[in-house]
């Protein structure tokens, strides 16, 4: 070695403990190891032969690799599905405040400013708590990257969140600037999402990338006018656009099975815990277009909450299932 | 700007030793990853992860005329051209460093966990724990002081070689063809923008003899912020739609049911 590389490597940092160079991960926090879910343990496998299970022999797979996920889901908790839905309410409740001021009802327009800040309170809260390093949040106000949805639904949220707050200092009259700019932060905040789950190698949710979006909208849509009938708001406004949105959010919803197709990439909206779920919120939100039309309002409003609820955790949970299905990663895309 | 810098993992010269595993965990002081067997041959790690970056795998087959065939290949992160993880991420943290490494900066990070999904090939992974996401750094550390990667450094078999792309993707296309020559069923996997548009080349790419999905390798990964264009559009025709069914429910229809 050169004098130079020797200053170099003194140069090093050194981990007082253990009086050694500190490598690249030496400050990773590690309290416990998740073993693999069929492991069998080994740790003092001689002392206590007993009690150790056999290990299973795994057949080898003729197409993969041990049948072994090729990609990894989203390690998030229920808290973004939770936030998909929040946020979602948030954004639609924005739009349909500009439409309220439109027709001249201040009563609907300051109801759904109320809805509208609840929902990017909440949903700011769920985001960060869902976060590995909740103090770290302003981080995600570093950059600015059209790449990356999330950073770009960063700025929508606190961008909308402030519009709402302002909305609730000193509410609108008419269809002002502040409320249209609201209107434009609310259709991002309702939309980005489809974007942001599209954006990932999860092929069931990558494979409907042009129709997320849509399907998240139409969604919104339907579960701020389902909490509004719930809460009995008593306007036709209200009525049409429920039924409307609930109509659309139907159509969205086989455009992204379309897009899946019939093969295995879209078997998890038909099979397992997330099959049920998104199957049992076509049926409620189907129940409660007709309970609109009847003028059922408060069970229309109970349904279609309970559908957009189950919608938001269909779609996470398929997520899980596809990316831990390797035929589905490995299959020719469309 | 030095020179680009990466791998040339070989199968065909793999023993299956896992010293490049070791050799990982103990420069970069990974925690452990629980002393359990799978079932799966010798794979006891079974898939790269927050503390696992290196994972060696065995893939076992049989067949009539060859009898049992035992195939070994040591994964890496892929440091592709075109990272998903680094143009997902929302903060930042994840860089190309001045190696064309993909480097996520532990200091930034925040643990949103989207770079997980975004990646193709299922590398980086969030950390249970520590909550924030780790992968392979191409021992930038080591890298820094004019030392080889530490994988690369243990492996007694040259399976794992490290250097500047350019000479590595040429001795990459010897290699294949010196192995087809022999008869080997060899291929490479990721060695540059042509052979794999999708990620527009490896700088970690790969001598397989095999198909690539029998080492979990997809056969045609596609970065997903490649049509990121079209899913925005998408989201702005269905904002405009959404803000047309309230404007319409409040313009049409009057105030009365």
């Amino acid at each position: 070695m050169t004098d130079a590389e020797i200053a170099r490597a003194h140069e090093r940092e050194l981990d007082p403990e253990r009086n050694d160079a500190r490598a690249e991960a030496a400050l990773q926090d590690a309290h416990h190891t998740a073993a693999a879910p069929d492991a069998a343990p080994i740790g003092d496998a001689a002392a206590h032969h007993e009690h150790v299970a056999p290990v299973p022999a795994v057949a080898a797979s003729t197409t993969g690799y041990y049948d072994l996920p090729v990609v990894k889901a989203a390690p998030w908790k229920w808290f973004v599905p939770a936030y998909f839905y929040a946020g979602g309410v948030a954004g639609a409740s924005s739009l349909l405040r500009g439409a309220a001021l439109l027709a001249r009802d201040r009563r609907l327009a300051k109801q759904l400013g109320r809805l509208a800040f609840a929902g990017e309170a909440i949903g700011a809260a769920l985001l960060v708590a869902d976060l590995g390093k909740p103090q770290r949040f302003h981080h995600m106000m570093r950059v600015v990257r059209p790449t990356s949805p999330m950073n770009v639904g960063t700025w929508i949220l606190g961008a909308s969140g402030l519009l709402g707050a302002l909305e609730l200092v000193r509410p609108s009259k008419r269809l002002d600037a502040a409320t249209i700019a609201a209107m434009i932060t609310g259709g991002g905040l309702a939309t980005y999402t489809g974007v942001l789950i599209g954006n990932t190698a999860v092929p069931a949710w990558s494979h409907a990338r042009t129709a997320m979006p849509a399907l998240f909208a139409a969604s919104a849509g339907a579960s701020a006018a389902s909490l509004l009938e719930l809460a009995g708001v008593r306007s036709p406004l209200v009525r049409r656009f429920a039924l409307a949105a609930k109509t659309a959010e139907l159509v969205a919803a086989r455009a992204v099975e379309a897009s899946l197709g019939a093969g295995v990439v879209g078997e998890p909206l038909r099979e397992g815990r997330s099959g049920k779920l998104w199957r049992g919120a076509r049926w409620l939100q189907g129940a409660s277009v007709i309970a609109t039309v009847l003028r059922a309002s408060r069970v229309a409003g109970a349904l279609g909450t309970l559908a957009g609820v189950m919608t938001r955790f269909a779609i996470h949970e398929a997520g899980r299932a596809s990316a831990a299905d390797p035929r589905a990663t490995l299959a020719p895309r469309t | 700007m030095s020179e680009t810098v990466g791998f040339l993992t070989d199968t065909t010269l793999c023993i299956g030793c896992k010293a490049c595993e070791v050799a990982c965990k103990q420069w970069n002081q990974l925690p452990d990853d629980g002393f359990a067997l799978t079932g799966r041959s010798y794979d006891n790690t079974t898939a790269l992860g927050a503390s696992t970056w290196r994972h060696v795998l065995f893939a076992e087959q049989t067949s009539t005329t060859h009898g049992i065939a035992w195939k070994m290949m040591s994964d890496v992160c892929k440091h592709c051209e075109r990272a998903g993880c680094l143009e997902a991420c929302p903060t930042g943290a994840i860089i190309r460093t001045e190696h064309g490494s993909i480097y996520i900066q532990p200091d930034v990070c925040n643990g949103c966990g989207y770079c997980v999904p975004a990646c193709p090939f299922g590398v980086v992974a969030r950390s249970e724990d520590d909550g924030r996401a780790w992968k392979c750094t191409l021992c930038y550390d080591r890298l820094q002081g004019q030392l080889e990667p530490a994988c690369a450094k243990a492996c007694p078999t040259d399976s794992i070689e490290f250097g500047p792309i350019e000479r590595l993707r040429e001795k990459a296309t010897a290699r294949v063809k010196a192995l087809r020559e022999q008869g080997v069923d060899a291929r490479l996997y990721g060695e540059s923008a042509e052979a794999q548009p999708g990620t527009e080349g490896l700088h970690a790419f790969f001598v397989l003899n095999d198909r690539p999905e029998a080492f979990n390798l997809p056969p045609d990964p596609q970065v997903p912020t490649k049509g990121v264009g079209r899913s925005w559009l998408a989201a702005g025709l269905a904002a405009a739609g959404l803000a047309a069914l309230a404007i319409g429910a409040a313009l049409f229809g009057g105030t009365h049911d």
